[in-house]
């Protein structure tokens, strides 16, 4: 289920009366209806692939039992293995066996070897890589003695499958989440209508940004080959602002959604594109990754700690991970390996946490050293982002070599784009402005109360008026 | 939580008014445009009624509406003869029930459409019909969420016209549900009263031809949809016969694998007669109009002769003979 369908405007209102009229007489009621409209949400897609959540959630039970019951540190690690085993061992199949098998394939046709294998055709389970990750959240956690295992089954399948983040995140870590599920849920107003807000934003960002730079986007990247430099550039720009609608638009719906059923979730953008260095760009882009990363790889191959040579590998093997986790494709691993060239530089010359504070804070405008930081962030993660879009290595290097040719200074055709290229730019503008909160809107709180329902009739306009055709979330594919 | 929901519930239904309105404002944009191509079939439809049976009924997509002279076969076979090919963005459910419809005892009918045509058609375009003909409500199914995008749309377009007459603009933009537009010749009154397309007669042939596809194929559900209209007409005594679309010959040779395994699986899996083979059915691309599939005049006047052919060579049965 899309959270831009009707089917979604359909679910949400129902569940949401059930949760708080019906089910509000115990937390276990409210936790089975979160199970059942989890599945149901996700089954809405295709309900063969709720087993492997179950399957998931029922290994992750049983480890996290078993692990409460031994202190030997032989059988803890077994039963870790076993979870990490599972859970990733469903993400490789279905997500790289059919990667790793064509390239062990080129690799020996390389040396001569005529190896035949046929590939599968495998349907990939959407959010698999989000809710994998959750989940083993849990048990890594309860290894590490950082959280006590549950023992509801209902609360752990409930945080597995807690359906505004099971496909697209924000990753959740079980000591964060978990415990929320363990506790009596009351319904706050404020927490509602800014949940409310945070829906209506996200909704603005995925349908009305993302949805309408897609459309010139694909087009360009499909015909990059027939396209002046300065049309390829304007369609990098286009995808740019494309996946920050969609995935953080998402991401905004999905904590908004959270917060209607009285939970927190974690912050998962907070405006990567006014970020001064790439360093920033990373503790503001897909927070719930990065910080899973880190904590869960990072930190345990050794981290910044140790010589150059360690800092450069583990820093070089997060982000081809982190490349990776996006999808069985070369792209991918390039573009987690640029973003670690761009990052290296700062962390050699320990000035990877120097951009700490909010750009500007409390200011109206950035210094030009500020503003010159952003802009390099800004055209650095547009490059990378060619080799996120592009379907090869092949069409990223083409791509590029088109934008660097001297059809760069040409006017593009901005037909049928006009709009969108005023649209984008006022987008941002009003993202400025609310950066120092936690999601654009949020700055509406305190304004006069015409001028805040006179925007949001504005933005319902907007929305209405720039529905194209829908598109689906892009993270939905990782 | 009253007052969360009271207040949603204010805000919720205050949009609604507002979108009430708009909607309401600039009333409905499905104007009745008595010159609409689709309100063709009304006219169709009416000439069936009064010829009666036995009828030759030529059926398909656009292809037959263009390529046939009608008045020709009818003064040949000493049959009266009606059109009903419109457009194959009706899908073949449609144009199957609305054969079905029109089908009675005695009756001939020569069906030939587009290669590997969607079944389902365009919602859009059936509904559109519908409204010109409101008897074509029955070849299709009412779909709820189709409906709501189309009434989405329309309300977006009165939104929009009424944002442009708020800026002292009185040309709102083009609506959603004008699929002709006014300056195409693609109006009912191209037809002639057969229901053959005859308004593109002596334009000149436009310079690049649309639906020029490289076909790859491994099933048609047309066949199902075909089969079952042979079951249901012969049901009501009349005769279906299947003829392949007009094609430019080039197209033909790209796709030549690809048809030849097509033709194999319909001569197989069709349980009535396919009249002749596909190079009778196959033109320089000079005699085509604006698409792989629409014969200029001098083309429209070779597919006559050989439909006319076709005919007399088959079905010189029970029919012709007996009127």
């Amino acid at each position: 289920m899309l959270f831009n369908s009707i089917d979604f405007a359909i679910f949400l209102p129902v569940v949401f009366l059930l949760y708080w009229f019906v089910a509000n007489r115990s937390l276990k009621w409210q936790n089975i209806l979160i199970i059942a409209a989890s599945y149901l949400f996700y089954g809405w897609w295709d309900w063969r692939f709720l087993s492997l959540i179950l399957f998931s959630t029922v290994v992750d039970y049983l480890v996290g039992i078993g692990l409460s019951k031994t202190d030997e540190l032989r059988k803890r690690r077994i039963l870790l293995w076993t979870s990490i085993s599972v859970n990733l061992g469903f993400l490789g199949f279905f997500k790289y066996y059919n990667f790793f098998l064509e390239n062990f394939i080129t690799a020996f046709s390389f040396f001569g070897s005529d190896i035949s294998a046929s590939s599968l055709n495998i349907i990939l389970p959407v959010g698999i890589s989000f809710y994998t990750f959750q989940t083993l959240s849990y048990t890594i956690d309860v290894y590490k003695r950082k959280l006590e295992p549950t023992r509801d089954f209902i609360s752990l399948a409930a945080f597995v499958s807690f359906f505004p983040q099971l496909v697209a995140g924000p990753i959740e870590r079980a000591t964060n989440l978990l415990p929320q599920f363990d506790s009596p849920r009351t319904f706050s107003y404020s927490k509602s209508v800014d949940g409310m807000r945070q829906i209506l934003w996200g909704l603005f960002k995925k349908i009305v940004i993302a949805d309408n730079c897609a459309v010139h986007a694909n087009y360009i990247f499909a015909n990059s080959a027939d396209m002046d430099g300065s049309m390829l550039l304007l369609g990098a720009l286009f995808f740019t602002f494309q996946i920050y609608g969609d995935f953080s638009g998402y991401s905004d719906i999905a904590i908004g959604t959270a917060r209607l059923f009285g939970f927190d979730l974690m912050r998962n953008f907070a405006f990567p594109y006014f970020s001064r260095d790439i360093a920033e760009f990373w503790r503001r882009w897909h927070i719930s990754l990065s910080t899973w990363f880190r904590d869960y790889l990072y930190i345990p191959i050794g981290g910044s700690r140790g010589g150059t040579w360690m800092k450069v590998r583990n820093t070089f093997i997060i982000f081809v991970v982190s490349g990776f986790w996006h999808g069985a494709n070369w792209t991918f691993i390039v573009w987690g390996a640029l973003n670690a060239l761009y990052f290296l530089p700062l962390l050699l010359a320990k000035k990877n946490r120097q951009n700490i504070e909010i750009v500007a804070q409390g200011k109206h405008l950035p210094t030009i050293r500020e503003f010159g930081g952003m802009m390099i962030t800004f055209w650095l993660t547009v490059l990378a982002w060619i080799f996120f879009r592009a379907e090869s290595l092949t069409h990223a290097f083409s791509y590029i070599e088109g934008i660097l040719s001297p059809t760069l200074f040409m006017m593009p055709d901005l037909a049928g784009m006009k709009a969108l290229l005023l649209i984008v730019p006022l987008f941002m503008i009003f993202e400025w402005f609310g950066r120092e909160k936690e999601f654009a809107l949020a700055q509406v709180e305190g304004w006069n109360v015409y001028t805040r329902y006179i925007l949001y009739y504005i933005i319902i306009l907007a929305i209405f008026l720039f529905t194209g055709e829908q598109q689906q979330f892009i993270y939905f594919q990782f | 939580m009253k007052k969360f929901l009271i207040k949603t519930g204010l805000f919720i239904t205050s949009v609604a008014v507002l979108f009430a309105a708009a909607y309401v404002f600039t009333g409905s944009h499905i104007e009745e445009l008595e010159n609409d191509f689709m309100a063709a079939m009304i006219d169709k439809h009416q000439r069936a009624d009064e010829i009666g049976s036995p009828k030759i009924i030529i059926a398909g997509g656009s292809n037959v509406a263009f390529n046939i002279d009608s008045r020709r076969i009818e003064e040949e076979m000493n049959l009266p003869v009606v059109n009903l090919g419109l457009s194959v963005g009706l899908g073949m459910n449609f144009i199957v029930n609305e054969i079905i419809d029109v089908a009675e005892e005695g009756d001939i009918i020569i069906f030939s459409i587009t290669f590997f045509e969607n079944i389902d058609g365009v919602y859009s375009l059936k509904r559109h019909t519908a409204q010109h003909f409101p008897k074509a409500k029955t070849y299709y199914n009412f779909n709820l969420s189709e409906e709501f995008t189309i009434h989405s749309r329309r309300l977006r377009d009165n939104i929009i016209a009424i944002v442009y007459m708020m800026m002292g603009r009185s040309t709102p933009p083009n609506k959603s549900d004008d699929i002709f537009e006014s300056e195409s010749i693609y109006t009912r009154s191209g037809f002639n009263e057969y229901g053959d397309f005859t308004g593109h007669y002596g334009l000149p042939q436009v310079e690049e031809l649309g639906q020029r596809i490289t076909f790859e194929y491994s099933e048609w559900k047309g066949i199902e949809e075909l089969n079952r209209l042979n079951r249901e007409v012969k049901g009501k005594g009349a005769k279906l016969y299947y003829v392949y679309p007009a094609y430019p010959i080039a197209d033909f040779e790209r796709n030549r694998e690809v048809l030849t395994r097509f033709d194999e699986d319909m001569r197989r899996d069709l349980t009535f007669p396919i009249l002749g083979d596909f190079q009778g059915s196959l033109y320089p691309e000079t005699l085509f109009f604006d698409t792989a599939y629409h014969l200029q005049r001098e083309g429209v006047i070779d597919r006559t002769e050989y439909f006319i052919g076709l005919i007399e060579q088959t079905v010189s049965s029970s029919a012709v003979k007996e009127r």
